[in-house]
């Protein structure tokens, strides 16, 4: 492989270095499903560029503007900030539960004037960055010590109860995904994990009748089985399906389908738009992006496989784990195989806050690959 | 530039990734990825395949509207009726001779679509498109005629709603595929899709409009956020009539904002104040508790340590007659002070047991919805009996209320309601209350309508039974004196109940007329009064 030049860590990487390091395949499929989501919103808004299409293109351009910045700065930036962005985003968190923006019925969103940010979205990214810049620098016997882990334990109890209580229940399980598989890999130890396992299976009932109030039970039975919320909140679910299947095979045709056109089908343009796919440009579309997805989680796995330091690792390992969960959650739901949760197609829908939160990472991984050959050590230099 | 597989499937796992067991647990991640990307691969052929079956079955979209019976109320007036009409579409890749499809397109929307513009569309990539939704009859006659390949109409049937909001909550209305989404459109979905005749509700829509006119009346006059009615027969649990406003119009549901949806008799719940001294008196008569209590002073509630933990007082405006009143004087006068020391004197749970007797301690599963869940008190300390004996403390859907109030005072049995016209024939019921204590109940509720509280809802021709009540709202944790609900629940006639009547009014505001005062007695008694003095012919004919 032409690319294997050492470059001294001493040295910072020129531009034109960092561009030649630059990893196409991480870049274009991401552009490609950033170009879907710009097909199907135009379709969403009724064969219109508003209101969903124009908006998602110039927030894609805010991204692009992320993801160069993240990309193209040196790692050393970001091993030195990890934590400070890990509080910005905390500090977001905990204002937003208490001055936040409700909207459908959960207190997510942080009005800063001009836009209103989720935070929730931002805590993702920070969180895996925090935890790379954590563990990069142990050995495998303190990553073995149990002790070790109690502060990023703590980096992620605390944001994760105040979503859960905003509530955002999918956002905070995801948080608490993300933390198991980080420190799954990087060598904890497994009967821990058993051990918690079981913790966890004997403290439900406790917490169940214990721990909770009436109405917070009502909210978990309605997580786990939409059916028993009287007002229909299966409706949603049951559309997605009938307009997935619809689609058949070949798709109705772009901009022809019925279900999503109608506005049969509530929030379509956002945690559902992979049946607005799927009812459009049928079982190949809605193939096609999942390929697409595949293809951009092997190539973050690769990345992180590739690199030669262990944070540039952690961070396209993190990332990838935070993507995959977001997708996994999303499409499972949507096909019908998980209760409905609030939680977007990620890059696909139309969104500002989870958009750009992903091309941070995204951003941050490529800065990872480039920077894939450079020792680094903790203080960052 | 692609060095992806070369990477991934020369290199396997190795990556740089050094030991092995890292190795290892990526391995098992990796394999998860691979394991979900199948599954979904394989649901979505899956939901696609059994998709092309579906819509090909039911002969694509268009079938899927089914015809719909009518719904009718108790005399026979047509509440919901489906009417035929069709959107003209075109396939453009089926189309054989484009120049006449194109030309009939004109024919038939000249104003929408110009001879270039059809032709277009005709000579287009696209697949379906349509042209003209709800098309007129000229309009879908000249498409018809023309028989052409690929320009079609596509029957389908819209609800029409002709009382329009009267009953918006209460029929609900229908989505787009011709089902019920909410209300009676929703609970009687499968007989309406599977059935050619009519279905009968228990509804009346003449006395529906007299509590849909009298209660918007009483919403603007009183400055009022909601306002409800409802009523019952009480023997068969038919419901006449229900009402909650704000409503929106059934059929242009995006005109009004969503939380209007809200059928709030059985989605809302609210602490509903004196009404509940029906049941503290109740459960006194039951207990036999027959003495006097002194209430000239507010009521002291003595914590374990002697100290006072609340003090229950009356409002302002209470005249007790003498300083001793009796059980029946305290529900009379509405005393907050006797009404606790009354449940004080209840042995334990007997209020639990009471309220789990009502059902008001449960959402019910009725016939045409289940209510919301009522809000509990967390513990049942003397302070909490004390509240709740004058309805503080816990929160309930006003069809609870209704219910149980309808229990108390039908001597005894409670019933399920249905918005079913019901044939004559035994309904059955479960017995709550003595026979007895009912027509006690009964008679205190007559002098409440003839002497204080309910005087403004007394008319002229019957005798009718009531209890009032106003309950200030707790706003983040605190009592808002300004913010109350006032409710008021009557029966009629009180010598043996036909009907139960409950109207609700939220955060109505004073006015001159009741020198600014918002209680019970000001807003919706009298509101009451005037839907009884209406509605009275119509019932008893």
């Amino acid at each position: 492989m032409a690319r294997q030049t050492r470059v001294s860590n001493a040295n910072m990487m020129t531009f034109p270095e960092k561009l030649s390091r630059f990893s196409w395949a991480l870049f274009i499929p991401m552009c490609l499903v950033l170009a879907i989501s710009i097909v199907v919103l135009y379709s969403a808004g009724g064969g219109s560029w508003q209101p969903f299409a124009m908006s998602q293109l110039i927030k894609i351009l805010l991204g692009f503007a992320v993801f160069f910045f993240a990309a193209f700065t040196n790692i050393k930036t970001w091993i030195k900030s990890a934590y400070i962005i890990y509080i910005i985003a905390f500090i977001m968190i905990v204002l937003v539960t208490f001055v936040g923006h409700t909207g459908m019925g959960a207190q997510r969103w942080l009005n800063l004037g001009f836009f209103h940010v989720q935070p929730s979205e931002l805590i993702k990214i920070a969180l895996v960055l925090a935890l790379a810049r954590y563990f990069a620098w142990m050995n495998s016997v303190e990553l073995s010590q149990l002790k070790n882990y109690a502060v990023p334990a703590a980096m992620l109890a605390v944001p994760f109860l105040l979503i859960v209580f905003q509530p955002d229940l999918g956002t905070a399980l995801s948080l608490g995904m993300i933390t198991v598989g980080m420190f799954y890999i990087v060598g904890a130890q497994k009967k821990w994990f058993i051990i918690a396992i079981i913790l966890g299976l004997l403290s439900a009932p406790l917490m169940w009748y214990g721990g909770l109030h009436d109405y917070q039970r009502d909210r978990i039975i309605t997580f786990i089985n939409p059916d028993h919320d009287a007002q229909g909140a299966g409706y949603q679910i049951n559309q997605a399906k009938i307009a997935f299947g619809s689609g058949g095979i070949f798709g109705k045709g772009y901009m022809a389908g019925t279900q999503s056109q109608q506005s049969f089908l509530p929030e379509k343009q956002t945690d559902f738009i992979f049946t607005m796919l799927g009812e459009e440009f049928g079982f190949l579309g809605a193939f096609s992006l999942l390929m697409l997805y595949t293809v951009i989680i092997i190539v973050l796995f690769w990345c992180a496989k590739t690199c030669r330091n262990r944070f540039g690792q952690l961070v396209c390992f993190g990332f990838m784990l935070n993507f995959f969960i977001y997708y996994f959650i999303n499409i499972s739901m949507v096909l019908g195989l998980m209760p409905t949760v609030g939680v977007p197609l990620p890059l696909m829908s139309f969104g500002g806050s989870s958009l750009l939160s992903l091309m941070f990472g995204f951003g941050l991984c490529q800065n990872a690959h480039i920077h894939k050959d450079q020792q680094l050590s903790a203080k960052g230099s | 530039m692609f060095e992806v597989g070369k990477d991934i499937f020369k290199r396997g796992f190795k990556g740089f990734v050094a030991d092995a067991t890292a190795r290892g647990r990526l391995r098992f991640i990796y394999s998860l990825f691979i394991i979900a990307f199948l599954i979904f691969t394989v649901r979505t052929l899956w939901l696609g395949i059994q998709g092309t079956d579906r819509s090909r079955l039911a002969g694509a979209d268009a079938e899927w509207t089914a015809k719909r019976a009518d719904i009718i109320d108790r005399n026979g007036d047509i509440l919901a009726k489906n009417i035929m009409s069709g959107h003209i579409t075109l396939r453009p890749q089926a189309v054989k001779d484009r120049d006449k499809v194109a030309a009939t397109i004109h024919q038939a929307l000249p104003y929408q679509y110009s001879l270039a513009d059809a032709l277009k569309l005709v000579n287009s990539s696209r697949k379906f498109v349509y042209l003209k939704k709800y098309a007129s009859d000229a309009q879908r006659n000249i498409i018809a005629q023309a028989k052409l390949q690929g320009l079609e109409i596509e029957p389908v049937q819209t609800r029409r709603y002709p009382k329009r909001r009267l009953f918006s909550h209460v029929i609900g209305f229908v989505g787009n595929d011709g089902h019920g989404l909410e209300g009676a459109e929703r609970v009687y979905d499968d007989y309406l899709s599977e059935n050619q005749d009519p279905l009968q509700l228990s509804l009346d829509a003449r006395i529906q409009s007299v509590f849909y006119e009298q209660l918007s009346f009483a919403m603007q006059k009183y400055q009022a956020k909601a306002a409800m009615g409802l009523l019952m027969n009480s023997r068969t649990g038919e419901m006449i009539a229900m009402v909650s406003l704000p409503d929106f119009d059934p059929e242009n549901i995006s005109l009004d904002p969503a939380a209007n949806r809200m059928f709030k008799p059985l989605r809302g719940v609210f602490e509903m104040g004196s009404i509940f001294k029906v049941f503290n008196t109740a459960m006194a008569m039951e207990n036999g508790i027959n003495k006097e209590y002194y209430i000239a002073e507010p009521f002291k509630i003595p914590d374990k340590f002697g100290r006072t933990a609340a003090k229950i007082g009356d409002v302002r405006s209470f005249k007790p007659p003498r300083p001793n009143l009796t059980v029946e004087e305290i529900m009379l006068h509405s005393c907050n002070a006797g009404s606790a020391q009354i449940a004080l004197d209840l042995p334990d749970g007997t209020q639990k047991e009471f309220f789990h007797r009502i059902h008001l301690d449960e959402s019910l599963k009725l016939e045409f919805g289940t209510t919301e869940r009522p809000l509990m008190p967390a513990k049942w300390g003397p302070v909490e009996k004390a509240t709740l004996s004058f309805g503080h403390g816990i929160s309930v859907t006003p069809m609870h209320l209704l219910l149980a109030v309808n229990s108390m005072t039908n001597g005894g049995i409670y019933i399920y309601p249905t918005l079913l016209k019901r044939n004559v024939g035994v309904v059955k019921g479960e017995r709550v209350l003595s026979d007895e204590i009912s027509a006690r109940l009964r008679a205190i509720m007559l002098r409440i309508a003839e002497e204080t509280s309910g005087k403004k809802a007394r008319i002229a021709g019957i005798q009718i039974g009531g209890k009032t009540a106003t309950a200030e709202k707790y706003v983040n944790g605190k009592v808002d004196h300004k913010r109350n609900l006032t409710a008021f629940a009557g029966i009629f006639p009180v010598a043996a109940p036909q009907y139960t009547i409950l109207v609700i009014l939220d955060e109505p505001k004073g006015t001159k007329d009741s020198f600014g005062l918002r209680t019970a007695a000001w807003n919706a008694v009298p509101t009451a009064g005037k839907i009884l003095d209406s509605i009275l012919p119509l019932l008893f004919e």
